[in-house]
């Protein structure tokens, strides 16, 4: 069956790449580790283990004799790496293979390619392309199609142009990358595109323009500054006193020069222990400046796309554009000087970094390989030892096992694994799944052990990869390991209820938990929270900031949690009011022993207050208690007549057991008097406490089933009637996304009240959708028109704002009508919750 | 006088624009005084002096950023570090 082979690689000198056409479009993959889209080509062999990219790039200077990169050079030379670490000599193939292997790895779709298209620069001969193939195919290439890199910078940028375009002609493709410089001559017929000439420079490219930099700029800045004449000197001497400076400055000239492709001067600053003494530098770097510097790095690239044109006996009048390639084009002074001095029309609409694998994958869409339709046999083979590793993590010859600690509170876990059989000239290799850690391919041997660097107070996940000799995975060794840091450990003392505060749901007008804590976090825990105060208390008044803290569950309602700690600011302790909106900075920490330490910072009256509780000492707000039992009692009379209105008897009859368990401290309760000394607010604060779990346990997970059912029929419901609605559908939109963002985490606490509250949320959502959707404003109006006058509170003015309306529907005018409608609710005369109409709550929204 | 207030509470309001980061489930990470490890793919690393002896992280010129996002850690961005023994 003859196949698309889809896939690009750019085997680049410094960086490599790949991609897949795709239906219409090419996906460049990215690095499952870092998630960025290139790869470096540098390999390098550590006593222990072998990594492939960016990680072994940053030994490339310090340890040459074991890492090797810019071998793409060297490819098709009888050339021998001799590796000190593991004692034997290395081809650049070995190496390259090695490079597209890890490349392999970027394929997140789970496909393995049996086919590819690799892109060679137009100079290489036959036996660099040959050399090339042969890493094809030891990375396990069935077929490879070699291109070269011109044509596909070409093809990436053709592909991407409309059609009117005329391509028929001269092109001249102008690649300038980090360290190379590339100037092709192309030739476009009927849909052909040829490789006429090719000039370049092996050593010219962005890195140059960083030396640059450094050489005429940074060194001569600091030799004034410092008055150290030897400075220069010293600065380039390997492994010098200057080398870390060195280091630093190259990153800085390369931030530098990409900052200026965008503004016109920048300051480059840092500061260094110069012969004892420290300095601080801050270098001025203009574009004027740099561009001085950089022309004559410009002119040799100019001078051999001059060479190009002159060879061919064309001038710049033949040619249809210049195609720019590669990430130092971004430099502005490149696109002056080449538009100044060629005179040929730029174009620098490709992608300098992904053009060239974009154009290999747009190559690939067009090239057809023989499949062995073994793809679909590995995948079926890889489903059935899938199924078969989850039993059991056993390969014929080959039989490994892992321990570690599933949980933590170090910065890293130790890792050890068991080898029996034949484990021999086979690796192992983990990667953390958010790409902060690869160890590389590390040699089995029977006993090895690894450490893995954790995140803090997260669940660490790592996928355990196993190679046989020629790096080629063995699928079914492959497990995942997890390992969660900070949250539990048997040596820890963890918290057994979330810990909160409770703050204003002003909206609702109640009040709702912030979680401080989570449960099962280990002790001790410290952190700060801000929030805004949610009322205006006055100087010297009696009204006050009630900072709750409570234990329990973080999603039930702050009556069912156990208060533990309480801090009342009045308006006497107050040394100017205390304004609305204004912030409150709240400091908490919980020690080993379970001591909460509370401080407590105003940030417009600049006021802090401190308090320390131990658990065992409870404190309780009278008033705030007499709030939390209103509002209980509010809700479970709400549920009786929610559990009536479903015919459910049982839990009706549950329910008012509970309403009249309830009731019975009612009047005690508000009898108290706030100096009482005897311990009964803790005796009644405890039975709302009780009250308030039961009633969140009515109906168990029946009860819990039923509400979820209703929160999903309520959001088809709702999005139906948003997407009808005529008015001000975008924010209704936002606020019901807003609502399902949370669904997980409402849904998984099975917490009754909680869900309760989503679902109210909903309803109101659904309501407001309908007040913006005309036809159920004109019903509704309709209805309310015939309302008898005593319905109104000014029935005058009803009737017209009534003519209003009638005036507005009849000419249509949608807007005005809706807000004529509006304005009637207002005059209507409605029967109001009472219960929560004084709402004082705790000031802390 | 606006300034000096401003210096005063530098401390304060720098912890918490950090604490808005950290809530936003930013985790910025300084690796400065830690050992250097070349299995640590969150940062990257010139390398000054010889390498052989116990390498430190002695200079962070870019913080590490990791994001938490719906339950999954993130790197955000990499670390830029220099490493000297």
């Amino acid at each position: 069956m003859m196949k698309p082979v889809n896939f690009g690689i750019d085997l680049g000198t410094t960086n490599s790449l790949i991609a897949k056409y795709d239906g219409n479009k090419v996906v460049v993959f990215k690095n499952p580790v870092g998630q960025k889209e290139t790869l470096a080509s540098v390999v390098a062999y550590r006593p222990e283990r072998i990594l492939v990219g960016d990680k072994a790039r940053e030994y490339l200077t310090k340890d040459p004799v074991n890492v090797f990169g810019n071998f793409k050079r060297k490819m098709g030379t009888d050339e021998r790496y001799y590796v000190v670490n593991i004692d034997d000599n290395i081809t650049p193939v070995q190496l390259s293979e090695l490079v597209l292997k890890e490349l392999k790895n970027f394929i997140y779709t789970g496909e393995t390619p049996e086919a590819c298209v690799i892109t060679i620069p137009a100079s290489f001969d036959t036996m660099q392309s040959n050399a090339t193939l042969k890493a094809g195919q030891a990375a396990g290439f069935k077929e490879i199609f070699l291109l070269q890199e011109p044509i596909a910078a070409s093809l990436a940028f053709f592909n991407q142009f409309p059609e009117d375009l005329q391509k028929d002609g001269y092109w001249l493709v102008y690649d300038l990358g980090g360290g190379t410089f590339d100037a092709a001559l192309v030739q476009a017929t009927d849909q052909e595109l040829k490789i006429v000439d090719h000039e370049g420079n092996n050593f010219l490219g962005g890195a140059d323009f960083d030396f640059a930099i450094i050489e005429k700029i940074i060194v001569p800045e600091i030799i004034l500054r410092t008055g150290i004449e030897d400075f220069e000197e010293e600065f380039r001497v390997k492994h010098g006193k200057y080398e870390k400076l060195y280091y630093e400055i190259l990153y800085y000239a390369e931030e530098a020069k990409k900052e200026l492709s965008y503004s016109k001067s920048v300051f480059v600053e840092f500061s260094a222990e110069l012969n004892n003494k420290r300095y601080e530098f801050s270098i001025p770097i203009t574009r004027e400046k740099t561009d001085e510097i950089f022309l004559p790095l410009i002119n040799e690239t100019v001078r051999l796309v001059k060479n190009v044109l002159e060879n061919n006996r064309l001038s710049s009048k033949d040619i249809n554009q210049l195609v720019l390639v590669g990430g130092s084009t971004y430099v502005p002074q490149v696109r002056e000087q080449l538009a100044l001095q060629t005179g040929i029309p730029l174009n620098f609409s490709s992608d300098p970094t992904t053009s060239i694998v974009a154009g290999a994958a747009w190559y690939a869409a067009n090239k057809y390989y023989e499949s062995s339709g073994q793809n679909e046999i590995i995948s079926a083979e890889a489903i059935a030892s899938e199924i078969l590793s989850t039993v059991d993590f056993i390969e014929p010859e080959l039989h490994i096992e892992t321990s570690y600690s599933k949980s933590s509170r170090d910065k890293e876990e130790v890792l050890l694994l068991f080898c029996e059989g034949a484990y021999e000239n086979k690796f192992f290799r983990i990667i953390r799944a958010d790409g902060g850690f690869d160890s590389g391919f590390v040699g089995l041997k029977a006993k090895k052990t690894e450490f893995l660097p954790l995140l803090p107070s997260v669940t660490n996940h790592f996928t355990l990869s196993v190679y046989d000799n020629r790096y080629e995975e063995i699928k079914s060794l492959s497990r995942e390991i997890s390992i969660t840091q900070g949250k539990y450990t048997i040596g820890g003392q963890p918290l057994p209820y979330d810990i909160s505060l409770e703050i204003d749901d002003v909206e609702n007008k109640t009040t709702k938990l912030d979680a401080i804590f989570e449960r099962n976090s280990v002790l001790p825990q410290k952190r700060t929270i801000y929030r805004e105060i949610s009322k205006t208390i006055s100087k010297g008044s009696k009204d006050a900031i009630i900072i709750n803290i409570l234990e329990g569950d973080k999603s039930a309602r702050p009556s069912s949690n156990l208060t533990i700690g309480c801090i009342e600011i009045s308006g006497k302790d107050l040394k100017t009011d205390l304004i609305k909106g204004s912030d409150i900075e709240i400091q908490l920490h919980i020690t080993d022993s379970r001591v909460l330490e509370t401080s407590i910072f105003l940030v417009m009256t600049q006021q802090e207050f401190k308090n320390v509780f131990s658990i065992s000492e409870k404190q309780i707000n009278l008033e705030r208690l007499r709030e939390q039992y209103n509002l209980l009692e509010n809700e479970l009379i709400q549920t009786i007549r929610q559990f009536q209105y479903n015919e459910n008897d049982v839990w009706e009859i549950k329910a008012n057991a509970l309403l009249e368990d309830l009731q019975s401290v009612k009047e005690r309760l508000f009898k108290l008097k706030s100096n009482d000394k005897s311990d009964e607010k803790y005796v009644i604060a405890e039975k709302i406490m009780r009250v308030s779990q039961a009633s969140d346990k009515l109906g168990g997970n029946e009860r819990i089933a039923m509400l979820v059912e209703e929160y999903f029929e309520a959001k088809e419901r709702v999005m139906e009637t948003i997407n009808t609605c005529d008015f001000e559908k975008q924010e209704m939109l936002k606020k019901f996304q807003k609502i399902e963002q949370s669904e997980n985490s409402f849904i998984r606490s099975k917490n009754v009240s909680f869900i309760a509250n989503k679902l109210k949320q909903l309803d109101d959502l659904h309501w407001d959708a309908l007040c913006n959707t005309t036809s159920f404003l004109i019903s509704r109006y309709i209805m309310w028109r015939e309302l008898p006058a005593e319905s109104y509170k000014d029935y005058p003015a009803a009737r017209s704002l009534m003519k209003m309306a009638d005036a507005s529907l009849e000419k249509e005018k949608y807007p005005e009508f809706r807000r004529q409608v509006f304005s009637l609710t207002h005059l209507m005369v409605t029967i109001k919750d009472n219960i929560n109409q004084a709402f004082k709550g705790t000031g802390i929204g | 006088m606006k300034e000096k207030g401003i210096a005063i509470d530098f401390d304060r309001n720098f912890k918490r624009l950090h604490n808005i980061f950290e809530e936003e489930g930013y985790l910025v990470q300084d690796p400065t005084g830690e050992t250097y490890s070349e299995t640590r793919t969150d940062y990257e690393a010139s390398i000054s002096g010889s390498i052989g002896s116990k390498l430190k992280i002695s200079r962070t010129i870019k913080p590490i950023i990791y994001q938490q996002k719906e339950g999954k850690v993130l790197l955000l961005q990499k670390g830029v570090v220099l490493v000297e023994n």
